[in-house]
């Protein structure tokens, strides 16, 4: 083994989404064998990013500095866990950069695909990946090229200087097959949010390293189209909605009386930020599918709330500056906060916006949130499991816990949940159930 | 009362709402229809009532989406902000705003015309005029 150049694990290679750069022998402890990778990648990249913006260019190699010497390349068999050929994969590209031992782009794509499981059809322009696709469609997933070449004059509708074969080629796969799952491959991009591409095609992950092809092949197998999403909304039973409602709006409450009517919102901010998540290359608030839906739009709703409260709490600090300064920092009187916020950003002004969007002030916050933890204490004096259920869900205990601190059953917890529940309910919707809370 | 005591009552009633926000995701399908029932509307008209609200939201993204783009302006679609009655958002490349609800009304700076920095609308539009 060659102990000349850095050496990385494939299992850490594959994990690690930090490039590396300059040459390195990839060894696969699993398998007991090695594959050398020249990271040319990484060559290219630093190279546009100096301004020498270059493309998958047959020239490019002849710019590569020397390289070290390597072992022969072999063949690596597929690990154990993984099921060859039950998936399948169709790579659109034209790559002319080899590696030191002579193996090309392709060949090395190929093989991480068949290593994560997939049987793969390759086409070296878009004339043939379109009659590939065509003749067996649809695939788990496309990988296109950005510069992949086109030798059949294929028509690109927005003709921009940045514009490529590839995006195109998607955009065509898409219009095909709008659940189709495309990644296109710009290797001599960094960041990917900065390769052209129209904001329709947005929500395709793009790879500027292979070192992250088997960590976005799995996180593919399980991101949520836009169409999934919209077909699990429409598969939401009466039942779930009910849930998800309930939800939001206990959740809400969290927030203080003001906040009450905003359980839709916190819903509604969910669902479109799953809906924007899976147009936002794998980042943000993305539906995994092995998550129920109902789960993870109670998760989205928990991250929101808990943002919608750390807004809350800035205001705290919003409120002493209110107090003390105008728009350029001069100190106020007190009775000069009385009068109509100034220019756009002053602190005066986002606490108006801030009461007209439901926040408190805190103190008043904190003043209401005694009031009603007394209130509902009050509410419920004479219910002695009701009592103890919210003694022990203000302690921060689990419905386990309080069942085995009170010495509660299921059923006497649950009942008196449902109690909690129904009285809270009634109260908000003015019905004066108050006093129903026997037993 | 000093103020560890108001801020434990803030966490305390924090504490309370999210515990029986919890207990709502154990109950069964019966249970939550059944409840539902006590103190609401019929629950399958609640649903479609519900689901249409939010498919509409979902519909008046998909529109603004569509309106920026054939303008050539591009949003960073994690940066829509809710507001006081409608989400916001800026163009990435020329930062003029656009504003939406979920009624479906649009407005903003980034829809008086094509986006100043965008080369896409820019060819687009030589291509449509010939030039």
């Amino acid at each position: 083994m060659d102990q000349t150049h850095p050496q990385i694990p494939l299992g850490e290679l594959y994990a690690s989404p930090a490039p590396y750069h300059g040459i390195h022998t990839v060894v696969d402890n699993s398998a007991s064998t090695s594959v050398s990778v020249n990271s040319t990648i990484d060559y290219m990249r630093d190279q546009n990013s100096r301004g020498n913006g270059c493309s998958a260019s047959t020239d490019l190699v002849a710019r590569l500095p020397a390289l070290p010497p390597t072992l022969p390349p072999v063949s690596t068999p597929l690990p154990a866990t993984m099921n060859a050929g039950s998936r399948s994969a169709l790579v659109i590209a034209q790559w002319s950069l080899r590696d030191e031992s002579n193996k090309s782009l392709m060949t090395i794509i190929k093989e991480l695909f068949n290593r994560a499981g997939y049987v793969v059809r390759s086409a070296p322009d878009s004339a043939e990946g379109r009659r590939l696709y065509d003749l067996y469609k649809p695939f788990d997933v496309v990988l296109i090229d950005y510069f992949v070449p086109s030798t059949d004059g294929f028509k690109i509708d927005y003709l921009a200087p940045q514009q490529e074969v590839g995006t195109e080629l998607a955009r065509v796969i898409r219009d095909i097959n709008p659940s189709q799952k495309v990644i296109i491959t710009a290797f001599t991009y960094r960041p990917e949010d900065d390769v052209p591409r129209p904001p329709e095609l947005m929500d395709i992950p793009v790879l500027i390293s292979t070192l992250q092809l088997r960590h976005l092949l799995e996180k593919l197998q399980y991101w949520a189209t836009r169409e999934e999403i919209d077909q699990a909304i429409a598969a939401l039973s009466p039942a779930q909605w009910q849930k998800l409602k309930k939800f939001a709006e206990w959740k809400v409450r969290v927030l203080g009386p003001s906040a009450r009517d905003k359980g839709k919102d916190l819903l509604q901010d969910a669902l479109l930020s799953s809906f924007v998540g899976a147009q936002d290359n794998g980042k943000g608030r993305r539906w995994n599918k092995r998550v129920n839906f109902v789960m993870h739009l109670t998760g989205a709703m928990r991250g929101i709330c808990s943002h919608w409260k750390d807004k809350f709490n800035k205001r705290e600090v919003l409120e002493c500056e209110a107090a003390k300064c105008d728009a350029e920092g001069q100190e106020l009187s007190p009775l000069d906060n009385l009068g109509p916020g100034g220019p756009d950003d002053t602190p005066n002004e986002r606490l108006r916006v801030a009461a007209a969007e439901g926040f408190q002030p805190a103190a008043d916050r904190r003043l209401i949130a005694k009031e009603e933890v007394e209130r509902i204490f009050g509410m419920f004096y004479v219910d002695e499991h009701a009592s103890l259920v919210l003694q022990g869900l203000s302690e921060d205990m689990k419905k386990n816990q309080i069942m085995k601190k009170y010495e509660l059953t299921e059923k006497q917890y649950d009942a008196a949940t449902k109690r909690i529940r129904l009285n809270l309910s009634s109260r908000r919707n003015g019905r004066g159930r108050g006093d129903e809370h026997g037993r | 009362m000093n103020m560890a005591d108001k801020k434990n009552h803030d966490e305390q009633l924090e504490r309370i709402m999210n515990g029986l926000a919890d207990s709502v995701l154990e109950l069964s399908d019966e249970e939550i229809l059944a409840e539902t029932r006590v103190s609401e509307a019929d629950p399958q008209e609640e649903a479609e009532r519900t689901h249409a609200v939010l498919r509409q939201a979902l519909q008046a993204l998909e529109a603004v989406n569509k309106r920026l783009w054939s303008l050539g302006h591009a949003v960073n679609p994690k940066y829509w902000q809710h507001g006081e009655r409608s989400y916001h958002n800026n163009c990435r490349d020329c930062n003029l705003s656009v504003n939406f609800t979920l009624t479906g009304e649009i407005w903003g700076d980034a829809l008086h015309g094509p986006c100043p920095g965008s080369a896409w609308y820019t060819v687009r539009e030589q291509e449509a005029s010939g030039g």
